[in-house]
């Protein structure tokens, strides 16, 4: 009996013990999913970088003056910022947070998967995410980034990150050429979710090409240029408006409509600018673009208008017939949920993170700066003609406008501006981040880009000291509240640090 | 550590409790840089020093059989002390306790100074000797204030001639009373009894958002001047500030036609008002225990009593808003809350009320 007794003493020990470690593992929950498929991952994360050039757009529209506000002396028309303000600083948060530590997520369960094409995927459009946010913020955190434990981060060099970009881009480019494992497009689409290109490797190759020539076009200051690696890189890259990096907006709510449409009306006091009319319109480019009515709007009274940036809209009363209008086509106190909006600007329109005729843009600058001028203007002109297609101007406009004055008529006669000027139309509204790496590596040359005329020096944000803006600050409530002292070696608190040359602006 | 005495058959007590305590590796929900690949953190950290005295004195200085008189005297003091913050940052805010502006509540660690070295350009406009009240607390306001020279004068711009803003959030205040008093008295006579209670408040600084609020669009009394052109007492930036001789300002300003950037350029700082006292009386009560003898014929009522009450009939402070005993946030949000903090708070009311008690 006592025997019996002590061994089932010991066996609801030995019990208790082995069963201990399980019973106190309470990090993992079953009745919960505890693993993210990486098809649930990758939607999320491609709506997010879009989301923060969306958002971040907003201001930096306002220094490449795309648009102005209505009101006079805005803060970011001034090339000012918005001191203790989170604004502009959503691309930051897009890629340390809403990408960040996902990527690495998906990249492991992918991994573990061995569905190459998401590793590759994530690892595209994590090079494009860092490449922009160097390009938009100058020196970034990037060595010691989602360090576990860690809560100061040093910020690392321009250069770095480049070469990060690079690397990354290249890995990924590996990753697409595996032929082994799960592949598919109903792998990489599988519930849809592959926003951009549902689930066509070829496509994802093209969009890193298109990275890579990005990351090498932007060192065109720099003795590292190669501008034939550039129309490499570009050939290898989109090859019409169908490889376009779109990303869609479905009907619904505001969770499901884009940023940019009336419905959310983000847009509600920015306006067009003179400059940009003057564009289109025939006086700076020498013809009239036929556009005009979809990347502008004309006032009530049928004529078109634009602020002159710091300046506002001074017709900007309901009822005025000279009222600039909004950027959705119609008068802001007109805006309402059924205005369909225009251009990039409606609730529904698909917004590019790449296209077609930024590729061959940046080809036709990168023969253009190599002295092949045949080669530039060849993409030249399709830049010009996929940007018009994009925008959805017939095909006799868009032959009508290849013909016209605004388009050079030979080679020999092909100018820088010429090409710069078209891919700032051709990005107008969705590659405003881009048009401000261009205009900085040109230092806003009003020789680049005519009629670009930056705000007095007495009409500047007040702590520039006479600057024009060169990078954004960090995200404030990131980097100026939690991680300050790193911020400093750069002079990140000094306040005009958004005057600071980035790098690549300088040989 | 606490002691409890009672003298003179219980006509005198003294209740007397002083803690200290000092908490570390508190779990706490802190923002963080986005480098961690996160926003919050759920992290172990910070060390504070909590120390109080609460003092409670009981009395009844007279007592015979028509008249007696009961006193309740309560007295807090409370100070807490922080030296070090999870992940070693300088700050940690409320977001809930940030009701208007640039001025939240915040807790400093008391070597502050150390996050801002002197030797970087951008903290030239900083004088230490403006941002000690708060310092070290977990009750302080953090916020916005002037940018000063080493003598702390108010240092200008001069393209505009108006005030430079520090940016930084650094202590601008601190909302902690030096002690708070409960005075709580009542008087039997007979079947008569009046009670009082006067709650009083010493020092601790209150955010005037609700000022602010009006000063920056224009509604608050003081922008009556605005049509008078002014100059703002201080020194030029241009370079000389913290030398010997400061270039005094004299550019003369017209607030009237520079609404879009005079109004906005008084930071946060000027609308915290310092040491603000209160006395008020809370509750009064006189009441009239009706006779059990007038009852004797009802056998339903046992007791009644008859009384009038009136709550807040006066307030006593030095506080130029509606009210200092204000919260900008409700009693859910966490630690010391939003206490301190008035955006657009009235008053309490004044109530009176009259009624009548039945026990049965």
């Amino acid at each position: 009996m006592r025997k019996l007794k002590s061994t089932l003493v010991l066996l609801a020990l030995s019990m208790g013990l082995s069963n201990c470690n399980k019973y106190l593992d309470i990090n993992v929950d079953p009745a919960n999913p505890q693993v993210a498929d990486p098809s649930a991952l990758l939607p999320p994360m491609i709506q997010q970088t879009v989301l923060g050039e969306q958002f971040d757009c907003r201001f930096i529209g306002k220094y490449i003056q795309s648009w102005g506000d209505a009101a006079a002396n805005d803060t970011w028309d001034r090339h000012g910022y918005q001191a203790g303000s989170d604004n502009a600083g959503l691309i930051w948060r897009v890629n340390y947070w809403n990408l960040g530590p996902n990527v690495n997520l998906l990249i492991n369960q992918a991994t573990a998967n061995q569905q190459w094409e998401f590793v590759g995927a994530a690892k595209a459009l994590f090079a494009w995410s860092w490449q922009t946010t160097t390009d938009y913020h100058g020196e970034i955190v990037l060595k010691q980034a989602f360090e576990p434990n860690r809560y100061v981060f040093d910020y690392d060099t321009q250069p770095e990150v480049y070469e990060y970009v690079a690397k990354l881009a290249n890995e990924a480019l590996e990753t697409f050429n595996r032929t082994d494992g799960v592949q598919g497009a109903a792998v990489l689409n599988r519930n849809g979710a592959d926003q951009a290109y549902k689930g066509d490797k070829s496509k994802w190759v093209k969009f890193t090409y298109a990275v890579l020539a990005r990351n090498m076009l932007h060192q065109s200051n720099k003795s590292t240029f190669n501008a034939d690696k550039v129309i490499e890189y570009c050939d290898k890259s989109l090859a019409s408006n169908a490889d376009n990096f779109v990303v869609p907006y479905a009907a619904g709510n505001t969770a499901t409509l884009s940023f940019m449409g009336p419905t959310r009306s983000n847009f509600g006091s920015y306006r067009q600018t003179d400059w940009l009319i003057k564009m289109l319109d025939g006086s700076l480019l020498g013809a009239a673009d036929p556009r005009l009515n979809i990347l502008a709007s004309p006032s009530p009274d049928g004529k078109y208008r634009g602020v002159t940036v710091t300046y506002g809209d001074p017709n900007n009363i309901n009822g005025n017939e000279a009222r600039i209008p909004t950027l959705w086509g119609v008068v802001s106190n007109q805006v309402t949920s059924s205005t369909p909006g225009k251009y990039i600007f409606t609730d529904l329109a698909g917004f590019p993170l790449m296209t077609y005729s930024e590729v061959q843009f940046m080809k036709a600058e990168a023969a253009f700066k190599k002295g092949d001028k045949s080669v530039a203007y060849d993409a030249y002109k399709k830049g010009v003609a996929a940007a018009m297609d994009f925008a959805g101007v017939t095909a006799a406009n868009r032959e009508t406008y290849l013909a016209s004055n605004a388009v050079p008529k030979a080679a020999a006669s092909l100018k820088l501006s010429d090409i710069m000027m078209q891919k700032y139309l051709a990005l107008y509204g969705h590659g405003v981040i881009e048009t401000w790496v261009d205009m900085r590596r040109y230092k806003y040359s009003s020789e680049v880009y005519p009629g670009f005329t930056p705000p007095a020096p007495e009409r500047l944000f007040p702590d520039n000291n006479g600057k024009l803006a060169y990078r954004v600050r960090p995200r404030y409530n990131s980097e100026y509240v939690w991680n300050r002292a790193s911020l400093d070696k750069y002079g990140g608190n000094n306040l005009d640090y958004h005057t600071y040359e980035t790098w690549f602006v300088n040989p | 550590m606490g002691t409890e005495l009672k003298f003179f058959n219980d006509r005198l007590g003294i209740d007397v409790a002083y803690y200290e305590k000092t908490l570390s590796q508190q779990i706490v929900h802190q923002r963080l840089s986005y480098g961690t690949g996160f926003i919050f953190g759920l992290i172990n950290g910070g060390t504070f020093k909590n120390r109080g005295v609460e003092i409670q004195l009981n009395g009844t200085p007279i007592k015979n059989q028509d008249f007696r008189w009961n006193v309740t005297l309560n007295f807090t003091r409370l100070n807490t002390s922080v030296s070090s913050l999870p992940a070693d940052v300088p700050e940690y805010y409320n977001s809930d306790a940030w009701p208007y502006g640039n001025a939240r509540a915040s807790a400093f660690v008391n070597n502050l100074e150390t996050f801002f070295p002197s030797s970087v350009a951008a903290y030239r406009g900083l004088n230490w000797n403006y941002y000690q009240r708060g310092m070290g607390s977990a009750t302080a306001i953090g916020g916005y204030s002037y940018q000063r020279n080493n003598k702390g004068e108010v240092l200008i711009n001069p393209a505009t001639g108006l005030p430079l803003t520090n940016a930084n959030f650094l202590p601008i205040g601190d909302r902690n009373p030096d002690f708070t008093l409960g005075f709580l008295n009542s008087f039997t006579y007979k079947n008569l009894t009046l009670s009082f209670l006067l709650d009083i408040r010493k020092g601790g600084d209150v955010f005037n958002g609700t000022e602010m609020y009006l000063w920056r669009n224009g509604l608050s009394l003081k922008t009556l001047n605005r049509e008078n052109p002014v100059v703002f007492k201080g020194v030029l930036r241009d370079g000389k500030e913290d030398s010997e001789n400061p270039t005094v300002n004299t550019i003369q300003i017209n607030p009237v036609a520079r609404s879009a950037d005079y109004f906005s350029s008084i930071p946060e700082s000027e609308f915290v008002e310092k040491d603000i006292n209160w006395v008020r009386l809370r509750d009064v009560t006189l009441r009239y225990q009706v006779p059990s003898g007038w009852l004797t014929r009802s056998k339903l009522v046992r007791s009644a009593s008859v009384f009038v009450n009136g709550t807040d009939l006066f307030l006593l402070t030095n506080y130029t808003g509606a009210d200092p005993n204000v919260n900008g946030a409700s009693a859910a949000s966490g630690g010391v809350g939003a206490g301190g903090f008035d955006f657009g708070t009235i008053s309490m009311p004044r109530g009176l009320s009259f009624g009548v008690s039945l026990g049965f």
